[in-house]
This record gives C-alpha cells, sequence and structure tokens, in this order.
C-alpha cells in the first residue's frame, strides 16, 4: 500500500480556501466508522465463502485458506472489543445526552418514530402520552455492537430507550420480575436510577430513568413498546 | 483482444499472477472497511444502500483471486465499489425503484462523544451533499477527501488524468461549499450537552 495524500503529492497547489474546505470535509468524514452490523455480514460472507471452498490454496497462491480466515478475524475484529456488553453498558447509554435530533414521527405509523435497530422501530410514546416528547437520540457502539438510543422527555424527567444490536444481553443480577400487558419485565435500581429491560425479538430493551416516581410510567412504556 | 491480454485473463482465471503483477492480500482487506464505507455512504446518501455497497463489492472481490498490476490496494477497491455501485444503479433504473432516502434513520452516523451533539446533522448533510454533486466532481471528491487517496492513485482508480481530477475536485469543492456554507465554513466547535 501506498502512502496516501500527502501535500508534496498534489500535482497543483491548492488555493487557499478549497484547501480548507477539503480539510474540513476530510475531518468530518473520519467520524464515520463502518458499524458492526456491516462487519459482521462482511465476516459471514468470508466464513460461508470458505465453507464452500471457493478459495483452494492453489487458487491463492501462498495466501490459501489460512489467509482468510485470517480475513474473517480481521473483519470482525477491527473497531469492535471483544467482550459481550452487559445491560449495565445499555444503560448508561439510557443515561447519557442525546448526540443527535429527535426523530421524526413516521408518518405511516403514528405509533412509531423514524429510529431503528435490528428490526425493531422505536415507539412515539406522545401518541399514547401527549406529556412526554422524543426529544433528542444517539447511536453508539458498544464491545463491537451497534446501539441506538431515544430519549424522551416528560413529567417523570428523561428517560432513555436503549436497543442493542445482536443477541440478547444477560440479565442483570438482583432484579425484580413484573409482567405487564403481556411482557417479561426486569425492574431494578442502579445508582439513583430506575431501569426496566426486557426483550424483544431477540434483542434487549433497557428504559432507563432518573426522575422520582418514573419506574410505573417506564412499565407503561415498556408494556406499549 | 491481444496475446497479451488473453494471457492476463487466463493468468487470473488459473489464480496464477502474470509476470509483474501481485496478489491483492486478503489479509489487508479488513484495514478499508471504514473508508469504503464512507465512499459508500458519500456515493449513495443513506446507511442501508452503503452497506449493501460495501458487502457486494467484497463479495465481488473474494470470488476469485485478484492480481493488481498498478493499483495500491485501496485505489483498486474503490474502483470495484464505484463500478459496483454504478451497476446497482443501472439495475435499479432498469427496475424503476427509486432509492429510499431517509434522513432520520439511516443518516444517523455513530458518535460516541457527547461534545459534539451537531456532528451527526453535520456529517449526514455533508455527506447526501456530496451524493447529490455531479457524479465526475463526486467522484473526485469521494477519492481524494473521503477516501483519502493522493491526486496520482485517485487518478489512477478513476482512470482520468490527474489535472481533471483537480478541476473536479476543485469544482465539486466549492459547489459542497455553497451548499454547506454553514457545516463547512466553521472549525469543529466544543459543544456542550443539552442535558
Amino acid at each position: 500500500m501506498t502512502a496516501h495524500r500527502t501535500p508534496s503529492q498534489d500535482p497543483l497547489p491548492d488555493d487557499a480556501e478549497s484547501a480548507a474546505i477539503g480539510a474540513r470535509i476530510q475531518q468530518l468524514a473520519l467520524e464515520v466508522e463502518a458499524p458492526a452490523s456491516l462487519r459482521m455480514r462482511l465476516a459471514d460472507d468470508g466464513q460461508r465463502t470458505t465453507g464452500r471452498r471457493r478459495f483452494t490454496l492453489p487458487a491463492l497462491g501462498g495466501l490459501g485458506l489460512a489467509a482468510l480466515a485470517a480475513v474473517v478475524l480481521v473483519l470482525v475484529g477491527v473497531g469492535g472489543g471483544s467482550s459481550a456488553p452487559s445491560v449495565d453498558d445499555a444503560v448508561a447509554l439510557a443515561l447519557a445526552p442525546p448526540t443527535a435530533p429527535a426523530p421524526a414521527v413516521d408518518p405511516a405509523d403514528m405509533h412509531l418514530v423514524r429510529a431503528r435497530i435490528g428490526g425493531i422501530t422505536f415507539p412515539n410514546y406522545t401518541y399514547a402520552w401527549p406529556k412526554w416528547t422524543t426529544m433528542g437520540a444517539r447511536r453508539d457502539r458498544i464491545s463491537g455492537r451497534d446501539a441506538t438510543t431515544v430519549i424522551y422527555r416528560g413529567p417523570r424527567g428523561d428517560v432513555g430507550y436503549t436497543i442493542v444490536d445482536g443477541k440478547p444481553l444477560d440479565p442483570p443480577s438482583g432484579a425484580r420480575r413484573v409482567r405487564a400487558g403481556g411482557v417479561d419485565l426486569s425492574v431494578l435500581r442502579r445508582d439513583g436510577a430506575t431501569i426496566v429491560t426486557w426483550q424483544r425479538d431477540g434483542h434487549t430493551c433497557v428504559l432507563a430513568g432518573r426522575g422520582a416516581g418514573v419506574e410505573r410510567q417506564l412499565v407503561r412504556f415498556a408494556s406499549w413498546a | 483482444m491481444t496475446a497479451s491480454t488473453q494471457g492476463a485473463i487466463a493468468a487470473t482465471v488459473r489464480g496464477v499472477p502474470d509476470e509483474g503483477q501481485r496478489p491483492l492480500d486478503p489479509q489487508r482487506l479488513g484495514d478499508h472497511v471504514d473508508r469504503l464505507y464512507r465512499a459508500a455512504l458519500a456515493l449513495c446518501g443513506n446507511r442501508h444502500d452503503a452497506e449493501d455497497l460495501v458487502q457486494e463489492t467484497y463479495a465481488r472481490i473474494l470470488a476469485r483471486p485478484r492480481f493488481l498490476r498498478h493499483d495500491d490496494d485501496l485505489s483498486y477497491l474503490l474502483r470495484v465499489l464505484r463500478n459496483t455501485f454504478l451497476n446497482r444503479l443501472r439495475t435499479q433504473s432498469r427496475r424503476l425503484a427509486p432509492l429510499e432516502l431517509d434522513d432520520e434513520r439511516d443518516g444517523l452516523p455513530r458518535t460516541s462523544d457527547p461534545r459534539h451533539p451537531e456532528a451527526a446533522l453535520e456529517v449526514s448533510e455533508l455527506l447526501g451533499a456530496i451524493a447529490d454533486l455531479p457524479d465526475d466532481q463526486r467522484d473526485a471528491v469521494v477519492a481524494i477527501d473521503i477516501v483519502g487517496l493522493s491526486y496520482r492513485e485517485a487518478a489512477r482508480a478513476l482512470r482520468a488524468k490527474e489535472a481533471t481530477i483537480t478541476t473536479r475536485l476543485h469544482r465539486g469543492r466549492a459547489r459542497l461549499a455553497k451548499t454547506l456554507s454553514a457545516t463547512l465554513g466553521e472549525p469543529v466547535r466544543d459543544h456542550t450537552p443539552h442535558r
């Protein structure tokens, strides 16, 4: 691989304005990383290719299947941690400030907002509780997995709803089991926050808030979502 | 078709490098996922199509051994990505299926830095604006500013002269600056969290 762009390689000197614009574009672009879901898809493809033995040792020259296996490991490993995320990790995101504007209401279904992860679309709680509004969102990666959070604001303070992509997280210790609206919920408290967590379509969902008396509202939200 | 071209094709099919060629190192492909994903976002304008594009690009590359003569890996990968993108566009236009553009859902880049709550919106606007550039300007901006190729590498990847790439890049940047004056005209700000 040759070295990438350096000013000395440029055939013509940039004017200052163009160079400044380019620098700003490059700076913004660096904030984007390939999502874990894409890395997993690439890794799956690599494994399937290996399984079909489409690559043979002679066809790959000296590289062979070992190299292809290394590709799979690299694709899975780049940018991701090795340990599985925990419910506590998801709670930290649910209680964190938003980093993006509130997603709009889905015009096709007013019960939902236009934010989704792992095939699950986030609810528009305003539809059922008009005093609660969607006030922001964030998207993170924890231990190599995507997590999306939508933050709602209402009479009981701010409430974050986080869904972690991929397999369900290990259930939290010390939680009470509650059944509401046909949904099995785990309710717990951590460092002054109230947390409700449950599983939906194979993903772990977490609602968390710090407002006084918010538990009842979280249970309502969880059983409505 | 010349004898040397036939020989090169035959060598590639057999999985044997021709003289002066080197094999594309599959162990290095994982190094370029982020850059290719950024390029795909700038081409497609939304995350869903960008992920599909990168996946299809890697599938094409891994389908058989690849041997490079002049290209570095990243230039080659960008050219395959762009060709795959153009093929998809042609297929979609034949099917008359409009591209889905869902900014609220797909344009939300991941950022874990709470100091920059507006960064997601800025990046989303930028990538959307690049996707809307004329094709030749878009390709130059993607190759140099998004992927990080040198002018020479970009010219090779895009099969154009360096001077042509330079002109397209200048025009593309100028158009982006006009479209996104608020985003590109300010230095990175130290945003304060909302709560």
